[in-house]
């Protein structure tokens, strides 16, 4: 059974609607954020959305909880069409499903306390709750992030690194959400500190089975947590498929090329790096094709007539490159 | 080869603050090769970046060297006047690379006009050019650009720093490290902000260049990956002292130091798929509470009472292998955990 069932989702930004373009006649440029991406996430499965930056991740993760509305496409929640929804549904949606924000730091109200930032959830999405309850709910939540109780009355800047992510966390887990898309939870962090914080949100995920979309560039990371990965490249998925086989059998020149790049301390495992050549297109004016034709060391004709489709190579593992396609 | 460029001896750096003084490095030697890549690792807060500021004598105004001596090509630089300093060494015999090429660089002016300036004023450049006085500066500036692999540089040179995206800021800023030629180059986690393509190609671009040129990097970062891809030799920190120094192979095969250890095998991607990693206990103490004996005790798996009473001597285990610890050689191997 899939949790969240995404297609065809599209999100776009658009850029020179205001009044000086309009008067300098700079016209409307769309920017091809996300573009046309679909996937189904599992019950209590943990999928990886990878790629460089600007390539769409965190859009692809926002645009889930309609924090950013998309243009067009379908997202499933349970069942359910979330773009259908009115205000209330979105209320009740949102109280299942919580975001982990990118910075940390600047997510967290620097004027409030630790238990207020954590206690704040049950104040917008449940009104009838004493105010006792709420104390013992926050020192209990900040028990399972493993912070201790004094630590609510402490202000954001007198944390570490690693204990703000904890109480970002611990204010996504406030509702008992079933679905938390964590966008880059361990960037910025020592390694140590990282592997903490990885170890605790999979111990919370066994705990309340929970499901997370993890977006992440640290493919070290993604490889060690996640079922499932896609790969993102300007705005579409080019590579998916369950980790072991995506990360055992690359098949996409731009998937072998990130890998390949992953700086590694294993010297029996050096492998020679793919460098790519050139920048990544902008997704304003995009290239005709496929988008990564213009860096792609096998780029054919075709690549620059037409975009390559998703295919099926076998046990789920989707591909998007003209090389694949048997003629 | 074999002669040192660059001999550390006995650094101290001191940082005050109010009252309190709090030693950042303490006692650091070391040297560096000509044509060497030296990688100095360390989790936040431990004194790279000190370390590397105090080479080029721009710590903060807190901060003070306050004992030892920075060999540089047999010359003490903390005998050298300021202006000796400008005029002579930086940015001419030793140059950096910070980690954030945007604040590095000035936002009003152009790449060529802030290239073409360094080359005006560099006497380093100067002297090592006397024979292309006939070639416009904004010519080899563009040369530069090129070595560095930015796409047609004879564009680009007249584009402000907000134009170009991160790793093409910080392919300018190699380029403008390059000017002189320097003999050591100084890179403060030059790759940190960048995607992992990217970084694989700033990294293979400084490589290129040391093969070229027989420069000698210092190359600061917190990323074990990182680190074991570029460096001959790697260098280990831990609360401003060093742990563990060997050759890059011997370090990262057969890493002595607990706390080596410890962050090898943090490491996601290197054990099995979903399994827990092993952490460290708490955090790096703060530089004025550092606890009595050996700094690591209190997060050390393997400490008994002798660690935290007396300080663990500097020593060579296996030839170029040293280590700071009292239980060396008794830990026994590590158990390959890839």
């Amino acid at each position: 059974m899939f949790l969240v069932k995404v297609q065809g989702l599209k999100t776009y930004f658009y850029k020179g609607k205001g009044i000086l373009s309009k008067l300098f006649g700079k016209g409307l440029r769309i920017v091809h954020a996300v573009d046309d991406i679909s996937f189904t996430i599992g019950k209590g499965e943990t999928f990886g959305l990878v790629g460089e930056s600007g390539c769409g991740k965190t859009t692809a993760g926002s645009s889930l909880l309609r924090l950013v509305e998309p243009v067009e496409g379908q997202i499933f929640f349970e069942g359910k069409e979330v773009l259908k929804m009115n205000e209330r549904e979105i209320r009740k949606f949102r109280q299942k499903v919580q975001i982990i924000f990118q910075d940390p730091v600047t997510c967290l109200d620097p004027r409030i306390i630790a238990g207020e930032i954590i206690a704040e959830p049950f104040r917008i999405h449940s009104s009838k709750i004493t105010k006792r309850e709420i104390e013992d709910k926050v020192i209990q939540l900040l028990e399972w992030v493993n912070l201790s109780p004094e630590d609510a009355y402490k202000y954001p800047h007198e944390f570490s690194g690693g204990q703000v992510r904890r109480i970002g966390l611990a204010r996504a887990l406030a509702l008992h959400p079933k679905f938390i898309v964590a966008d880059e939870p361990t960037s910025g962090l020592d390694v140590s500190t990282a592997a903490m914080i990885l170890n605790l949100m999979q111990d919370l995920q066994e705990k309340f089975n929970l499901t997370y979309l993890w977006i992440s560039h640290n493919l070290n990371v993604v490889k060690h947590v996640c079922d499932k990965i896609a790969v993102m490249y300007l705005g579409k998925i080019v590579e998916l498929g369950k980790t072991q086989d995506v990360c055992g059998n690359l098949l996409h020149p731009y998937s072998q090329a990130l890998f390949s790049a992953i700086p590694t301390i294993n010297f029996k495992n050096k492998r020679k790096k793919i460098i790519l050549k050139g920048e990544v297109p902008s997704p304003i004016n995009l290239p005709i094709g496929c988008r990564f034709g213009s860096r792609c060391k096998y780029n054919m004709l075709i690549c620059s007539q037409e975009e390559p489709d998703l295919i099926d190579m076998g046990g789920g593992h989707l591909v998007a490159c003209h090389l694949l396609v048997k003629r | 080869m074999n002669k040192k460029l660059l001999e550390v001896k006995n650094l101290v750096v001191e940082y005050r603050l109010g009252t309190k003084i709090m030693r950042a490095l303490d006692n650091i030697s070391f040297s560096i090769k000509k044509g060497e890549v030296l990688g100095i690792a360390g989790e936040s807060g431990c004194g790279k970046s000190s370390l590397g500021l105090a080479i080029m004598r721009l710590l903060p105004r807190a901060g003070k060297i306050s004992q030892g001596e920075i060999l540089f090509k047999e010359r003490n630089l903390l005998r050298l006047s300021e202006t000796e300093m400008n005029r002579e060494i930086r940015g001419r015999e030793i140059a950096m690379i910070f980690q954030n090429p945007l604040h590095a660089l000035n936002p009003v002016f152009t790449i060529e006009t802030q290239m073409v300036d360094i080359m005006r004023f560099n006497l380093r450049y100067q002297q090592l050019n006397i024979n292309k006085k006939n070639i416009s500066l904004k010519d080899r500036a563009i040369e530069l650009l090129r070595e560095t692999g930015l796409a047609d540089p004879e564009e680009r040179i007249t584009d402000y720093p907000f134009q170009f995206s991160g790793g093409m800021k910080q392919r300018v800023m190699i380029a403008m490290a390059f000017i002189s030629n320097p003999p050591l180059l100084i890179a403060d986690e030059p790759t940190t902000a960048l995607d992992v393509t990217i970084e694989a190609e700033i990294l293979a671009l400084i490589i290129n260049l040391v093969n070229k040129y027989k420069n000698s990097v210092l190359y600061i970062s917190h990323d074990l990956g990182v680190i074991s891809e570029i460096s001959d030799r790697v260098m280990i920190i831990y609360a401003g002292k060093i742990v563990e120094m060997a050759d890059s192979r011997s370090l990262f095969d057969d890493p002595r130091h607990p706390y080596t250890r410890a962050l090898l095998e943090s490491l996601p991607g290197t054990k099995t798929h979903k399994g827990r990693l092993p952490t460290i206990p708490g955090c790096v103490p703060p530089l004025d509470k550092l606890p009595k004996g050996c700094s690591f005790h209190p997060r050390c798996p393997f400490v008994e009472e002798i660690c935290k009473k007396s300080t663990p001597e500097f020593v060579e285990l296996a030839p170029n292998h040293w280590v700071a610890c009292l239980r060396e050689g008794k830990l026994g191997r590590r158990t390959k955990c890839f």
